[in-house]
């Protein structure tokens, strides 16, 4: 381990804002979420029900109205048991039945599982002086947790909008007309705005609450637990006082109840949107002091 | 105007000035009220454990928050321009501290980028530092699995890859092979002579800090106890000498009378300092009225540790006097 002293040569050139720091801090995150097997095998696993979804698009666009008329497909007319509407003999409706438990809950386990990715980062940091060393950069405490948080918002989008969109996409080309563009086009912007909020209010919670613990696996028990309990929680006030604003309790129904509100679809809870409002304002405000009070890369002691 | 123009403003080349500088973790006070200045080169900051150096470290690098008191690093207030200071400061800290899942180079590069260098600047500069610390053939290797020495190394690597003004270096050779330890002084000496680089090192390893340093700060229970060059403070010591005798306790008792004995050797060794009204003649005739024969008294080689022993020895009348005020 003998030193090569090629000498020692000044950096003479401009140094970056602020901004190509935290993007620094964005793409650092994702590689290292992309670059363990572990988590890219359940990233995959996760992308299952978009896969579904690419598959029911094509079913539907190539196999049963398009008839399988585009050039190398005709060979799944052979699937479809000689009948158009078909595959395998069944109709898509009901093949779909049999796929929807697993695309109901595949959704919150893919947001469950970057919670967790989220929750562990900040204090693996801290158990690791990272953070001392991200504090002693030219960087603020506060451009490090934007950065954090951007990053596990972008890994929340991959799992379930980016993929998405792209079966969107795949299946405005593959679709006989324009009618299924004209048709969706106009829910889209309500659908990422929609998606964008949920994710980047879970991304937030999450790391917010992660920023006092250097155990990761404390916080992602808090990030598991709290949800839960508070979910629960409110369930059992709303039954017990008959009264649906009590759901406003559980973060994830906040979250849940403004999605929908800005896509403007059926909600599945029946409580004011305008509580659920007022409710993520809090849920912020508590994160934002949350955050203030104990992202520090010294704790106080005596 | 370009950083180091403002360096060069300075006409006394003061590059850190802390004054009348206060930390308090809850109710502990780890600093009180301290006041010192750096000029370019390289100082040593010295201290018992818990005497509050790196408190201070952790307060110009904006880490812990000041109670009271000012820091001006290279011109700039270290509170108002945090950024911009933390720029021009590389620092190693004494614990671990890397960039989890990352390779060395990855790991060094990354520091830089949060930095401020431009992504390509980053990674070339990282490898080259990699190989001025020693790291070149394990520069690919993931930092986790890097030995105590070799993350000491990456470190310093951390620390240098933006190309600071001023080095912070909390306890650089910690976990250094002998070997590994003077390639890393020589390496820190030729960055302070050869590229003008300023350097502020905390060390228990004292000759380290000797060898290393021309300025010494002595710290202890969170004040400055003394500061200035140690070429001074070892000629202000007086005349030490290494006695040994054989006879009677009033010798050693008339000694500690006139506050000579600095501090007693296991072999039974004393080691005095001679004030200046003093002369060896007297000593001999002392020992000759109290029966005691003086059997070795050489001159002794004076080194930091004695300087800094004997700052905190001055200190202890000063804490009975605080004491019985109270």
């Amino acid at each position: 381990m003998g030193l090569i002293d090629f000498g020692y040569r000044s950096f003479s050139g401009e140094r970056t804002g602020v901004a190509l720091r935290i993007r620094a801090i964005v793409s650092q995150q994702i590689r290292r979420f992309f670059g363990k097997k572990l988590t890219l095998l359940f990233y995959i696993g996760c992308l299952f029900p978009a896969i579904i979804a690419l598959v029911f698009v094509y079913i539907r666009f190539v196999v049963i109205e398009g008839q399988g008329e585009l050039a190398g497909l005709r060979n799944l007319r052979g699937l479809s048991h000689r009948n158009p509407n078909t595959l395998f003999g069944r109709s898509l409706e009901e093949i779909s039945f049999y796929f929807t438990p697993y695309l109901t809950y595949a959704m919150p386990i893919a947001v469950m599982f970057s919670a967790i990715v989220g929750a562990s980062t900040i204090p693996n940091d801290r158990n690791d002086g990272a953070l001392e060393l991200y504090f002693t950069r030219g960087i603020r405490p506060f451009h490090y947790f934007f950065g954090k948080w951007i990053g596990i918002f972008f890994l929340h989008l991959c799992l379930i909008l980016i993929p998405y969109l792209l079966v969107w996409i795949i299946g405005v080309f593959l679709a006989p007309d324009w009618g299924f563009l004209q048709n969706t086009a106009p829910f889209i912007p309500r659908f990422i705005l929609a998606q964008s909020l949920f994710c980047g209010g879970l991304s937030f919670l999450v790391l917010a609450q992660s920023v006092s613990t250097s155990s990761s696996r404390f916080s992602v028990m808090r990030v598991v637990g709290g949800l839960f309990v508070f979910w629960v929680l409110a369930r059992m006030l709303r039954r017990f006082f008959h009264e649906n604003n009590f759901l406003v309790l559980s973060p994830w129904n906040v979250l849940k109840r403004v999605a929908e509100g800005i896509a403007d679809v059926q909600a599945s809870h029946t409580f004011d949107l305008q509580v659920a409002i007022i409710g993520l304002f809090v849920l912020s405000l508590l994160g934002s002091l949350w955050i203030f009070k104990h992202l520090k890369a010294t704790k106080a002691v005596g | 105007m370009p950083f180091r123009d403002l360096i060069l403003e300075h006409e006394d080349k003061t590059i850190l000035k802390v004054s009348g500088l206060k930390v308090q973790y809850g109710s502990f006070v780890a600093v009180k009220g301290a006041s010192f200045n750096m000029r370019q080169g390289a100082c040593g900051l010295l201290g018992r454990n818990g005497a509050g150096k790196s408190s201070i470290i952790r307060t110009i690098l904006g880490l812990v928050p000041p109670k009271e008191g000012s820091v001006q690093v290279l011109g700039l207030d270290a509170k108002k321009d945090g950024i911009l200071v933390r720029d021009r400061i590389g620092y190693m800290p004494e614990k671990e501290a890397i960039f989890p899942g990352l390779s060395g180079v990855d790991a060094v590069s990354y520091a830089g980028r949060l930095s401020g260098l431009p992504p390509l600047a980053a990674k070339q500069r990282a490898h080259e530092v990699l190989f001025l610390v020693g790291l070149s053939e394990e520069r690919y290797r993931p930092v986790k699995g890097y030995s105590a020495g070799m993350k000491q190394r990456i470190k310093l690597a951390q620390a240098l890859i933006h190309d600071p003004d001023l080095l912070f270096l909390d306890e650089p050779t910690n976990g250094l092979d002998p070997e590994g330890r003077t390639e890393i002084l020589n390496l820190l000496r030729n960055l302070v002579q050869k590229n003008g680089k300023s350097l502020l090192l905390c060390s228990h390893i004292l000759p380290d800090v000797e060898g290393l340093c021309e300025e010494v700060i002595l710290m202890d229970e969170g004040c400055v106890l003394r500061q200035g060059a140690i070429h001074d403070m070892l000629s202000s010591l007086g005349s030490l000498y290494r006695l040994r005798f054989y006879g009677e306790d009033p010798f050693e008792e008339w000694l500690k009378d006139q506050s000579m004995i600095q501090r007693k050797e296991e072999t039974g060794e004393l080691l005095i300092q001679l004030p200046p009204e003093q002369r060896v003649s007297d000593l001999f005739a002392q020992a000759s009225q109290c029966n005691a024969q003086i059997r070795l008294l050489e001159p002794e080689k004076k080194s930091l540790l004695d300087i800094f022993l004997e700052a905190v020895q001055s200190k202890e009348p000063l804490k009975e006097k605080i004491r019985g005020a109270h």
